[in-house]
């Protein structure tokens, strides 16, 4: 009887250690802001001459899954121009060096990625992951929850990505 | 009976053991910053404006791991280290919904004090292998804007002013061949004055095996992987 509890203590710190393993972080998630940009509407510029972008979605969930420990989900994506795009996504952006009445594609994927989890170039060049996880205020302020991609309507070419503390509702057509 | 519950014991403690020591060891193996770049700073409060550097695109070409940069440019705001502007070069960008290292670009980015980073692919023409760029972020009209060869890319509203402006590459893989890497014509602009970095405070990151050093002392430099 004794033994017997030994092995069903011993396959409770299995299950458990796995357990812990597979979650992939012991620290859990902060409050995040919600921004609803869904009372936003953006005329609806869809024809059937643009990029198909479905298929790229799918691959980003996919490498998503593979990069991160959360679950990645609720993928959006919406056709608007570039001047929609710094009006209401980017606020804080100066003119890009592209035309504002060209289109492009925006997908969002909620996501919690933490410091050692996004790439290190969007950490700037004094904050190192490794040291990151070791501060508190940092892990915390450099946790994103929301993935951003741009890419071009017509060819599909990605002109750009970003990572957000925030979680964005898109504007609707 | 007995010594065979002793085994399955000793067998079930040790895979417990590999199930937890591995994938940490992994881990960590993966996560591992390195750097090789330089960088100016103030203690005390100077009204820095903007940053300057030339580089040469890497020649051979080389690829950074885990979309680490290969050389960039960065000037950061808001008198903080945690928000910034920059400006460089990727040899690897997002391919459909992939990261792809075939592709070479220039590129331009920017970290808000919120933590929100956004980087966009540069249109301006990448150029072959050892094409020389002037990469600038300047505080001009009411936001920090970023040019490559005095050509326009965008830009951000930030607070003033820079604290720090560094110059250099990061990768999270050590055994990369990045063989040359230079950076010259290194500037900081100071209430609209436009002056080479010494004088000022300087410090250096190199993780082992990677080297940054100055070929004239605290105006310009080169960083190399010595692998």
């Amino acid at each position: 009887m004794k033994a017997k509890w030994r092995i069903v203590l011993i396959l409770v710190i299995l299950l458990g250690s796995l357990l812990i393993l597979s979650s992939g972080t012991s620290i859990p998630a902060q409050a995040y802001e919600i921004r609803d940009l869904s009372w936003i509407k953006i005329p609806d510029y869809s024809s059937s001459d643009f990029f198909p972008i479905e298929k790229t979605i799918q691959e980003i969930m996919t490498r998503t899954q593979n990069e991160v420990a959360d679950t990645p989900k609720n993928p959006q994506y919406l056709l608007l121009k570039w001047s929609d795009y710094i009006r209401y996504i980017d606020t804080g952006m100066v003119l890009p060096d592209r035309q504002l009445d060209d289109l492009i594609y925006l997908v969002t994927v909620d996501v919690i990625r933490r410091p050692w989890e996004v790439p290190s170039r969007s950490l700037g060049g004094l904050i190192n992951p490794e040291a990151a996880k070791n501060d508190p205020a940092l892990v915390e302020h450099f946790t994103s929850h929301q993935d951003i991609y741009i890419f071009d309507a017509k060819t599909g070419e990605a002109l750009g990505f970003g990572y957000t503390p925030y979680v964005m509702i898109l504007p609707k057509h | 009976m007995r010594i065979h519950l002793k085994k399955v014991l000793k067998v079930l403690l040790f895979i417990l053991l590999i199930l937890i020591i591995l994938p940490s060891v992994i881990f960590a193996a993966n996560n591992f910053n390195y750097f090789g770049k330089g960088y100016i700073y103030w203690n005390t409060t100077k009204h820095w404006i903007g940053g300057a550097a030339i580089f040469a695109n890497p020649n051979p070409d080389y690829v950074v791991q885990s979309q680490a940069a290969n050389h960039t440019l960065w000037v950061n705001t808001n008198n903080t280290d945690t928000s910034w502007n920059e400006v460089g070069y990727s040899k690897g960008w997002y391919l459909n919904g992939r990261w792809d290292t075939t592709v070479r670009t220039l590129y331009y980015a920017w970290c808000y004090p919120d933590g929100t980073y956004y980087e966009y692919r540069s249109s301006y023409p990448v150029g072959s292998p050892g094409a020389t760029h002037s990469y600038k972020i300047v505080y001009e009209y009411g936001a920090w804007r970023i040019y490559i060869d005095n050509t326009y890319q965008g830009g951000s509203t930030q607070p003033l002013y820079a604290k720090y402006i560094q110059v250099g590459l990061e990768s999270l893989y050590y055994g990369n061949s990045c063989r040359v890497v230079y950076s010259s014509g290194l500037q900081v602009n100071e209430d609209g004055v436009w002056k080479g970095w010494s004088g000022n405070l300087s410090s250096i990151y190199q993780s082992p095996g990677y080297h940054f050093s100055w070929v004239t002392p605290l105006y310009s430099s080169n960083d190399w992987n010595d692998y």
